[in-house]
């Protein structure tokens, strides 16, 4: 069966500026993400992994866009969404150079039959501009951005990692909730109450409770508030920032069953963010794994477990302490060092420095992502030289 | 390892520790007793508020005051702990007895340089002079395995990464050749490569040094990796005591059960994670009965009323539970 593609990245860059002295001239950048692509199907869970430093909590605010990426597209549904928040000049600067400018070019080539080497939204403005021109396609884009903007907001979510930071302590759980639900316009009066509590129902919070405050609640409850705010607007895909990690271990996986079940029930999409890859393993029907700004990795759950091919990955898989005693003799990999600095990250390949079967190359070309096989994707000269027996 | 019989080195007995705050008193350690061998690794495991950290603390005595040590007594090397003056308890801290934190940069003082840090304990405790103590500080970090460690000796806290500022701490601590290391949650706030390199400097270190260790974590991980005997704590009390193996493979208490079950694992598939319901509880509210009937999928009228006793299950095997033998049986996959 194919696959529907919900959200797609292209070539994500977000690199901050440093800023330093009296005129806080920029003097480097910090480059947390630098040219990640991937795609997210509908109703799965993709498990993005890495240690701190990595940019996987960059890619997930750069997604929501709380952050504004530095280069890249984010396509949600067959629509670019991209310059949906830029200021107006950049937008348009952005779609003259992404698709008028290059569809004109295309056209003055191929005609009509540049549209086969075309794919996805490309295809699809293309034919619009086929049918209706330059202006044509720019109106089509350009047309209703604050309504663009909502429906974006709408269709991503978040649940942070932090149950305690991440709601207001002077609001009331209803308010909090209810907050969405009424900018949305979704529902009014009466039947804001009844949504609020169908949704504190679904995760296993007393509706009565919605009167209370913040610190009147568990961590674990709050984080149950927390994935009721995220659902309230029924969105496509709802990204989790390390969503259980503050949480302690017997209330963790309350919380995992809890997002099992509702993304079963409400046929969520869930891009799962955590340093953990014990808990990414449990939850994900696919997982990428990040390096110092770079995806190294991506591979279904099961092909990534069995056949692992990057050397971070498999040094990743074997540095995790294995809560049985009877395992503890087990030949782990130790890296070296630590992860260099994402304002001067390493040559070529970034993890060379680290990497026990790092060669000559490794530090003089950087390795692209290439799918190995269907749906398994690697950067690495070398792919598959480090090997461990769990 | 047999060490049944051998002198225990640090022997805790009945410890009692209670906060006095203004909402009511804390008992966050209510009548805690183990022992500790000579080289061996005891894990102390626990979620957040069942008293793991302050047991530790409790045996350095390095409460704030609205902390008290109730009742209890803490027998190192043939004497009390809390019964010796503060002078004489300084000689132990730091020097036989040391201690690591989880967040080194809190630990360490930002205004000194990592080496002047060394050096203090060394000159204080051991009596070396200044030369002397720097060049041993050296040594330290380079056993350690911080790189260039003349240069970093002279370098401050901020300079140094998370893993590093951790190997620094742990220099500092084996600076005089304690017999026993507490550490409260080493690794907790490390990436898991790096945790790796720490827990494995840990256990050379220990053998080379033929030190106790205490290890303190939520982490199950890491105690199954590191431990010899396991004490699980909930809500101030030890619920479950004996050799690793036996406990991670039969336990005998259900919140050890539980807590076992619900960890996601990378080396077995599992579908559904066990979860333990409810939540942790109220330090100042602790329920009566067992307190952790309320989350007890065992729980029985008794359990509510009566307050169980740590009894012998098996040989060198504790737990504090009425009904044990219903776990008979069930084994953690």
């Amino acid at each position: 069966m194919e696959k529907k593609t919900v959200l797609k990245v292209e070539n994500l860059v977000k690199h901050f500026p440093i800023r330093a002295g009296v005129f806080r001239r920029i003097v480097g950048w910090v480059k947390a993400v630098d040219g990640v692509s991937f795609e997210v199907y509908e109703g799965e869970t993709l498990g993005l992994v890495g240690e701190s430093g990595c940019g996987k909590t960059t890619v997930g605010m750069t997604l929501l866009r709380l952050y504004e990426p530095t280069s890249g597209r984010i396509i949600v549904e067959d629509e670019d969404t991209t310059y949906y928040f830029m200021p107006a000049l950049r937008a348009r600067n952005y779609i003259k150079k992404t698709y008028l400018d290059r569809f004109e070019k295309l056209y003055r080539e191929k005609k009509d039959g540049a549209l086969e080497e075309l794919d996805g939204v490309d295809k699809k403005y293309y034919e619009i501009f086929l049918k209706e021109g330059r202006s044509g396609l720019y109106r089509y884009l350009v047309s209703n951005i604050p309504d663009k903007r909502r429906s974006f907001r709408r269709n991503v979510q978040i649940i942070f990692q932090d149950p305690y930071s991440s709601l207001d302590p002077r609001m009331r759980v209803k308010n909090i909730v209810a907050e969405g639900i009424k900018a949305h316009g979704l529902a009014q009066g009466e039947e804001v109450i009844k949504r609020v509590s169908e949704l504190l129902t679904g995760v296993g919070i007393i509706p009565e409770h919605m009167y209370r405050f913040p610190h009147e609640f568990s961590g674990g409850q709050r984080q149950r508030i927390g994935i009721a705010r995220a659902l309230a607007l029924q969105p496509k895909v709802v990204i989790a920032d390390e969503a259980v990690a503050a949480l302690d271990v017997s209330i963790r996986s309350q919380i995992i069953n809890l997002m099992e079940e509702l993304q079963e029930r409400h046929k969520l999409t869930y891009i799962f963010i955590s340093h953990d890859l014990s808990v990414v393993k449990h939850v994900s029907d696919r997982i990428a794994v990040m390096y110092l700004g770079k995806m190294v990795e991506l591979a279904p759950k099961k092909e990534l477990f069995e056949n692992p091919l990057h050397p971070y990955t498999v040094a990743l898989m074997s540095a995790i302490p294995i809560p049985d005693p009877n395992k503890r003799n087990k030949k782990r990999i130790i890296l070296q060092g630590d992860v260099p600095s994402p304002i001067n990250p390493p040559k070529g390949c970034r993890f060379h420095t680290r990497c026990p079967v790092a060669k000559e190359i490794c530090s003089e070309k950087e390795p692209p992502l290439v799918e190995v096989k269907p749906g398994h994707f690697v950067a690495c000269h070398f792919p598959g030289s480090l090997k461990w027996n769990s | 390892m047999m060490s049944v019989n051998r002198e225990p080195i640090l022997q805790v007995k009945n410890l009692k520790t209670y906060f006095y705050t203004e909402d009511g008193v804390v008992r966050a350690v209510d009548g805690v007793s183990f022992e500790l061998y000579p080289g061996e690794t005891l894990g102390i495991v626990g979620e957040s508020g069942s008293g793991k950290s302050v047991t530790s603390l409790s045996i350095m005595r390095l409460l704030d005051e609205k902390g008290k040590i109730e009742s209890g007594e803490i027998i190192f090397k043939g004497r009390d702990l809390l019964k010796l003056p503060e002078h004489e308890m300084r000689k132990i801290r730091g020097n036989e007895i040391a201690m690591i934190f989880q967040e080194p940069m809190v630990a360490l003082n930002p205004v000194y340089t990592i080496g002047d840090q060394i050096m203090e304990a060394i000159m204080l405790h051991q009596g070396a002079d200044e030369k002397k103590a720097r060049e041993m500080a050296v040594d330290l970090l380079r056993r350690v395995g911080i790189p260039e460690p003349e240069k970093r000796v002279d370098q401050y806290p901020h300079q140094l990464s998370g893993g590093m500022r951790q190997r620094a701490m742990i220099a500092m601590a084996l600076s005089c050749r304690p017999s026993i290391l507490i550490a409260d949650e080493p690794t907790t706030a490390l990436d898991v490569t790096i945790q790796a390199q720490i827990l494995d400097l840990m256990k050379e270190l220990q053998e080379e040094y033929g030190m106790a260790l205490i290890m303190i974590t939520h982490d199950m991980g890491v105690i199954a990796e590191i431990a010899d005997r396991v004490a699980v704590m909930y809500a101030g009390h030890i619920v479950e005591y004996g050799e690793v193996h036996e406990i991670f493979k039969r336990p005998r208490h259900p919140y050890t059960y539980g807590l076992l079950s619900s960890i996601p694992r990378l080396d077995v598939e599992q579908e559904k994670l066990k979860s333990i319901p409810g939540t942790v509880p109220d330090p100042l509210n602790f329920p009566t009965g067992c307190r952790f009937h309320p989350r007890c999928e065992f729980a029985e009228d008794r359990c509510r009323e009566e307050e169980p006793e740590m009894v012998e299950v098996l040989p060198d095997h504790y737990s504090r539970c009425f009904f044990w033998k219903k776990l008979e049986g069930l084994e953690v996959k």
